[in-house]
């Protein structure tokens, strides 16, 4: 009985609680969300994992005669991908799974992967990997980490992969969890951000986006609160923390450098070591710096037609600037499939962009979204320790943010003939929906905390459980309307 | 003086919607080229039809045949053309881009009077005659003129217009006190309701009908027993008995008109009179109405496109026989189609083709969900009848894809064929209005503030409609 009474208490404090109700249902639908979408079938993820082994075994990319960067690793990555019928071919190949919706995965393909390529490291060939030179080999560690001791017993790359899912959807579940913790105001709508299907979904990604989004929430999550009233909560833990976030986030997404200037919003009272002018200083210019510094040594490992389209685009936009906004306009309300897919994505699409929720659950999300943001349950006296000040420089950096993620992927993922900007994707405004949640921290709307809580538990289970279910259809179930 | 007027009057929400609906609504009615209103070409014969009311009586013809003939020929020719235009069309491989062939060419049709010569027409609408009382005005005054074809369609489209800003007029007006009016409005210019408010079509008169008898039951609900709320009732029995004349599944919302509580009328004897009394002869008029309509067409399997054959009673039968197969074929489409089902009542434009960006429609469906808890604390009191009239709205929900299974779908298909999203917005107020009802909490504003959040929600709405359709279709 008294058992049966403590367990009742541990699952208890997991759903009354906001960090430990995140890593319960994070943990549970990030393993269903690594289960169901097969191998190589997340954004980039073949490349992300040509790099994480390129960089296992302490390389850098290199040009062959001219050509695309990149490395000699082992056939048995480009095998896998081939068994798995992964993005190793163009979309339009038969069988290939990317961009074909009729296209469905099989378990029978994984086995295969599984005990008929084992890895051999002595027959290599030769992987392009420039499509990331810009990331800092460091930022892949813990990929990188989990290949090299992978690589050390021989395990064959599809379960290789998969191992780097499971330590990529940890590091985002422990980063969350300190972010929550540290988070200042409604801890509630933060977990509610961070259990939408796109944020979940992007956890299990080998890329760089766990790190990178990580990194900028918990950044975030520090100046916040330290902008709030609480005094002195500004450690040198804290600080050092900062300081790598900041470098990590500036290294993953050199967009997110807008939101370096916030530190400036701390009041000095805040600061437990002395000279804190000095480190607001620091924590600006050090992050940049430093990416300044690896994008000259890595210049030569970038992509030859990314730097080609990046100049033409550039030179354009300097003689019109108003082709951009004009382009930014288009990608929203003038090509429809273009902005109606980054809609879609900004609350759940899935595999390689090819798999987004129906409209009703995309209606849904926004309006929970809305919800998450407008309602608050926390006493008033909390909303009035956000100013108006701080509220229009928060505002103002968020769109600073929007625009500069647009610039970026105009500049160098647009072609110079592109009338729309391309590449953008839902995942990258994930840092502008913490930073909305003070923005529009006030009292239009109360309900009792309860009611709160429950509807974004109610919520994030349904859209989560909705994502999962389209996954599944995707990939398995064969169902062709007549 | 009157100028300050004015702007006071645009501050009241029936103003202001009646500016924006005849604002965008004339630029509809001029920018649709000819016959580009979603089955305009059907619809414009039915009105000709009941114009010229011999051949209402007379169009039992084969619609194959090349013998019997019906309207004129040069309209018959303007529907053919423009159909072909629409179709033959993918500009520059835009998606739901139909870019126009060459507006002139629509010239010789359109500044041509109808001809003496007349031919049997492509397909017709089978509405009655109430479904198009605006376009039926409009063509009557521009025949009384003598005007040329095109004229005659402009006519039509803009006293169909006129109609349908009356109707959402009154409905909004009705619930002046109430914040419910905001809900009205916005669904009123939804860029799908206004559309098919501003061209030839049913669905305007249908959608303006069902939100004045939807208004009206919600103020008789929220008025005490006095001499208006009989005024207001005679008005709503009236509409219930008009709108299975419009199309017979919507007498489930005339239906309605049983919920009204009895301490709304003098006795119980006279509340079953006008209650009972006024459901049966909405369902009798509409029964006789369909027997007509059998008698004098063969239903609406000629708005096919395919042409494929329907048999309603061997389709009725095989629901009989195997109900469970009808069932699946409902899961089927709504998992199916479903989607385009939210596009096409709430943002599609054209002929079912012009999808207006996601992001549009999912500001509008915030707004909607906005405006309906907005007015959450005037309907939790009347929760219990709203409970009712949403299981009937399903009901209704339901009846479309039954009528459409058995009617206009071949027997024993696994999808409902023809259902459109549209069909469902007479049936979302009340639906709407209920889950307001029980959701915990209420949205706080202060009347300027819902006038700007609700009407630049709705206003940016239609006009990236109407931007988008001039871009896609010019």
């Amino acid at each position: 009985m008294k058992n049966n009474k403590y367990s009742h208490r541990g699952i208890l404090l997991f759903l009354c609680n906001p960090e430990l109700f995140f890593v319960l249902i994070a943990s549970i639908f990030g393993i269903a969300f690594l289960v169901v979408v097969p191998p190589f079938q997340t954004p980039d993820e073949n490349i992300h994992f040509y790099r994480a082994y390129e960089v296992s075994e302490l390389r850098t990319p290199q040009s062959i005669n001219g050509g695309e960067p990149g490395s000699y690793l082992p056939l048995s990555i480009r095998q896998t991908e081939e068994r798995v019928h992964g993005a190793y071919a163009p979309p339009n190949t038969p069988g290939h799974i990317m961009f074909n919706t009729g296209e469905k995965y099989s378990y029978r393909f994984t086995k295969s992967a599984l005990f008929d390529i084992p890895l051999n490291q002595n027959n290599r060939i030769f992987y392009i990997t420039s499509a990331s030179p810009a990331y800092m080999p460091i930022l892949y560690a813990p990929q990188a980490l989990t290949v090299g001791i992978a690589r050390l017993f021989g395990t064959p790359i599809i379960v290789m992969l998969y191992m780097v899912r499971v330590v990529n959807l940890s590091l985002w579940i422990f980063l969350v969890y300190l972010a929550i913790k540290i988070f200042p105001w409604k801890k509630w709508a933060l977990v509610g951000i961070c259990l939408l299907p796109v944020v979940v979904s992007q956890s299990i990604s080998p890329g760089l986006d766990v790190g990178t989004i990580g990194s900028s929430l918990i950044f975030l999550a520090i100046t916040l609160k330290a902008i709030s009233n609480d005094k002195h909560n500004l450690s040198r833990k804290r600080i050092v923390i900062l300081l790598a976030t900041a470098t990590v986030m500036v290294f993953g997404k050199s967009v997110l450098a807008v939101f370096l200037p916030l530190v400036f919003l701390i009041k000095k009272r805040q600061f437990e070591v002395p000279l804190p002018i000095i480190i607001k200083i620091v924590a600006v210019i050090l992050p940049v710096a430093l990416y300044v510094i690896w994008a000259l040594i890595s210049q030569g490992y970038a992509s030859n037609t990314d730097q080609l389209s990046g100049s033409t685009q550039i030179n354009s936009l300097i003689h019109n600037p108003w082709l951009f906004a004009g382009s930014m306009i288009n990608t929203f309300f003038f090509i429809t499939p273009s902005g109606d897919i980054l809609s879609d994505s900004i609350i759940g699409s899935f595999g390689w962009l090819d798999t987004p929720l129906s409209p009703p659950f995309v209606i849904f999300g926004y309006i929970a979204l809305s919800l998450i943001l407008l309602v608050n349950y926390d006493p008033p006296i909390r909303v009035k320790e956000i100013t108006s000040k701080t509220r229009i420089v928060l505002l103002v950096t968020g769109l600073l943010y929007v625009g500069a993620v647009f610039l970026a992927m105009y500049v160098f993922f647009t072609p110079a003939t592109g009338n729309h900007v391309r590449g953008v994707n839902g995942r990258y405004l994930i840092p502008l929906m913490f930073l909305l949640i003070p923005v529009l921290f006030s009292n239009i709307l109360r309900v009792r905390k309860q009611i709160y809580t429950s509807f974004i538990k109610v919520s994030t289970i349904l859209l989560l459980v909705a994502s999962v279910l389209t996954i599944t259809f995707r990939y398995y179930a064969s169902f062709v309307p007549q | 003086m009157k100028i300050k007027r004015v702007v006071a009057n645009l501050g009241q929400t029936h103003w202001l919607f009646a500016a924006i609906a005849l604002v965008i609504g004339c630029i509809f009615v001029f920018i649709v080229p000819p016959f580009w209103g979603l089955d305009e070409p059907a619809h414009f014969v039915r009105v000709y039809q009941i114009t010229h009311v011999q051949k209402l009586f007379q169009s039992n013809f084969n619609i194959k045949s090349e013998t019997v003939k019906g309207v004129p020929k040069n309209l018959v020719d303007l529907g053919n053309y423009s159909i072909g235009d629409l179709v033959d069309n993918n500009a520059n491989g835009i998606f739901s881009r139909k870019d126009i062939d060459n507006v002139n060419g629509y010239k010789k049709f359109t500044d041509a009077k109808f001809s003496k010569e007349e031919v049997p027409p492509s397909s017709f609408a089978t509405y009655s005659p109430v479904a198009y009382v605006g376009p039926i005005v409009g063509t009557l005054l521009a025949e009384a003129i003598n005007a040329n074809i095109g004229h005659t369609l402009l006519s039509a489209r803009f006293f169909s217009l006129v109609l349908y800003i009356t109707l959402g007029w009154l409905s909004i007006w009705v619930l002046r006190e109430s914040k419910l009016k905001w809900l009205f409005m916005v669904i009123l210019l939804l860029p799908t309701s206004l559309f098919q408010g501003s061209v030839i079509s049913a669905d305007g008169m249908l959608i303006g009908l069902s939100l004045l008898f939807t208004a009206l039951f919600i103020r008789i609900l929220k008025v005490d027993q006095s001499e208006s709320s009989y005024k207001l009732l005679y008005a709503m029995t009236v509409i219930a008995i008009m709108l299975p004349l419009i199309k017979l599944n919507y007498i489930f919302l005339s239906a309605f008109i049983l919920c009204i509580p009895t301490n709304v009328f003098i006795n119980k004897k006279t509340a079953n009179y006008i209650k009972w009394g006024g459901i049966s002869i909405a369902v009798v008029l509409g029964l006789l109405w369909q027997v007509f309509v059998s008698m004098t067409s063969n239903l609406s399997a000629s708005q096919r496109p395919d042409g494929l054959p329907i048999n309603m009673a061997s389709q009725i039968a095989n629901i009989m026989h195997n109900p469970l197969d009808f069932i699946a074929a409902c899961i089927r489409s709504v998992v199916v189609y479903g989607d385009s089902y939210i596009h096409n009542g709430i943002t599609q434009v054209g002929w079912n083709y012009i999808d207006i960006p996601l992001m549009v429609l999912v500001v509008l469906c915030v707004t909607i969900f906005i405006a309906a808890i907005y007015a959450r604390k005037e309907l939790v009191p009347i929760r219990k009848t709203l409970l009712l009239v949403t299981v009937i709205s399903l009901i209704g929900v339901i009846s479309i894809f039954g009528i459409l299974y058995a009617a206009f779908t071949p027997v024993g298909s696994k999808y409902v064929d023809g259902i459109q999203g549209r069909y469902f917005i007479p049936f979302l107020i009340p639906i709407m209005m209920t889950i307001a009802c029980y959701i915990p909490f209420e949205i706080k504003m202060n009347k300027n503030t819902a006038m700007y959040t609700i009407g630049l929600a709705t206003l940016s709405g239609l006009l990236f409609s109407v931007v988008y359709y001039y871009l896609c279709t010019y």
